[in-house]
């Protein structure tokens, strides 16, 4: 006759044996004393050990109230957000010095496209004269000529113009962006408030900006689907390409193949005008912008408030990110990007 | 906030303590373990809350361990500071016996292999065979032998310390 072997004689005690299996070996306890005896000596080890571990417990447990722990994770969740933020500042540094050093490096092609002029308040001379890049026309392949907005021809001392380089091409500098590089920031900040500008007196700061909702942002076209900035896409926060320590107003993804998907952010500037960061293959990224740019209506405008803007794009092999704003914090940003990285501009 | 998850931190808070007191030995750091369990979950919202938070419980108390060496220098100063001395004698006596009988079960508890331990700590903590299971990663099977093997060292171990103890008194 097969006893019943420990272990089981432990599951048994433990209830953690199914109805049959328990019918099983009661029916054969009760006609084996060996493994009656056993039983017992089980059941008297394990009503010890629980007696042990029940001996050396912690004073008796009052739990508080789970209202304080849902105070105590918001008030995580909202460090969390704080944390986010300043270490999006710490990586702007990064990310900006990077910015500079691939803008200026000539083995990428920098494009910049101007919705209209900025004139700043204080005329300084130009450093960089953009007269004759003006003229140059794009690589139809890149961007179609109905896509291009034309720049209204203003009087001022400086433009700021669409500058167009095409790969491998010797150039000294990217014409457009050197004119962003040199332009003093004083001078850009102080905006115009002659057009309309909502341009706020302090530039562009990346600093820790408390997001504020605003009004509905026009939106792309195409299927988009909105990601909840949560922990798991502040997680893959590599993958999206933003501008760092700028509040999110709204994150979306196009999804794609093998990780290509294409994401555009949403951020506040201290303006309360919008930023988006559109990142993603070239190809699609580069469709997305034409068709923004060529959508002309009020209602998929971007620049909310204002119809100076700009859209900047980056370009490494089959990826692209653009950066579409209001031009003068536009301008400002790249201002920075070289300001703070002057050696290695060129 | 879910209610699903309030309802299982009614039921299962005090469990949660007595499964960390058991590792950590210290009922405020007891406590407070199970209260960021709880809030991390708020955060996750894992699918199967009850073993997921046995789960973290587990992995925060495996942090906590790596820091024990540090706290016991700690408490050990602690012990000379005479702010800490109980206010009777008869409470001296009362800590000395609490301190006594949990370092040896602690110390019995030492003498068990880090899963026979685990699953022997997750059973009394109230998880069923399969939840001990899927967390240890043990078959549902292999669990009732587990714990025969650490209930039956876990007497052993004691019981051995005590006759040591009693043969030095005698």
């Amino acid at each position: 006759m097969r006893h019943i072997p420990e272990d089981e004689l432990h599951a048994y005690l433990d209830q953690a044996l199914s109805r049959s299996q328990c019918v099983e070996i009661e029916r054969h306890l009760a006609r084996c004393t060996r493994c009656r005896v056993e039983r017992d000596d089980i059941a008297a080890l394990r009503d010890r050990t629980t007696a042990l571990l029940a001996r050396v417990g912690p004073p008796p447990i009052i739990p508080p109230a789970f209202d304080t722990l849902i105070a105590r994770a918001a008030a995580r969740q909202h460090r969390y957000w704080r944390r986010l933020r300043a270490g999006a500042l710490a990586a702007s540094v990064g990310a900006v010095l990077f910015m500079g050093w691939w803008m200026s490096d000539r083995l990428f092609r920098v494009e910049t496209r101007m919705a209209s002029a900025a004139t700043p308040t204080t005329p300084r001379a130009p450093v960089a004269s953009s007269a004759p890049v003006a003229a140059a026309p794009a690589p139809a392949a890149i961007r179609p000529a109905s896509a291009t907005r034309t720049p209204k021809p203003k009087p001022t001392p400086r433009q700021l113009v669409r500058a167009s380089r095409p790969v491998g091409a010797e150039a000294p500098a990217a014409a457009g962006f050197a004119l962003a590089t040199e332009t003093d920031p004083q001078t850009v900040s102080q905006g115009n408030t002659a057009d309309g500008l909502a341009f706020a007196a302090t530039p562009l700061e990346l600093n820790d900006l408390v997001a504020q909702p605003v009004g509905d942002v026009p939106g792309l076209n195409g299927l988009w689907r909105t990601i909840v900035p949560d922990e798991e896409t502040a997680n893959r926060r590599g993958d999206i390409a933003l501008v760092p320590g700028l509040p999110v107003i709204q994150m979306r993804v196009q999804p794609g193949t093998a990780g290509q998907d294409v994401t555009a952010v949403d951020q506040m500037l201290e303006s309360g005008e919008v930023i988006r960061t559109i990142s993603g293959p070239a190809a699609r990224v580069g469709t997305l912008v034409d068709e923004e740019a060529a959508t002309d209506s009020a209602s998929t405008r971007l620049a909310v408030g204002s119809p100076d803007h700009m859209t900047v794009t980056f370009r490494q092999a089959d990826r692209m990110v653009a950066v579409t704003g209001p031009s003068q914090a536009l301008a400002f940003l790249l201002a920075r990007v070289n300001l703070k990285n002057p050696k290695r501009r060129y | 906030m879910g209610d699903e998850l309030e309802e299982l931190y009614r039921t299962t808070y005090a469990t949660v303590v007595r499964f960390l007191y058991r590792k950590v030995w210290d009922a405020d750091r007891a406590h407070d373990l199970a209260q960021e369990v709880f809030i991390r979950a708020m955060a996750h919202r894992p699918e199967k809350p009850r073993a997921w938070i046995f789960a973290v419980a587990a992995n925060l108390a495996r942090d906590e361990a790596r820091a024990a060496v540090r706290r016991k220098r700690h408490l050990t100063l602690l012990k000379e500071d005479p702010a800490t001395m109980p206010s009777s004698p008869q409470a001296a006596d009362e800590l000395v016996e609490d301190d006594e009988r949990r370092a040896k079960v602690d110390e019995a508890l030492a003498t068990l292999t880090q899963r026979d331990r685990e699953v022997l700590l997750l059973w009394d903590a109230g998880l069923s065979y399969p939840e001990i299971a899927q967390q240890t990663g043990l078959a549902v099977g292999a669990v009732g032998t587990t714990l025969a093997r650490a209930r039956k060292r876990l007497i052993d171990a004691y019981d051995r310390s005590e006759q040591g103890h009693r043969a030095a008194h005698s």
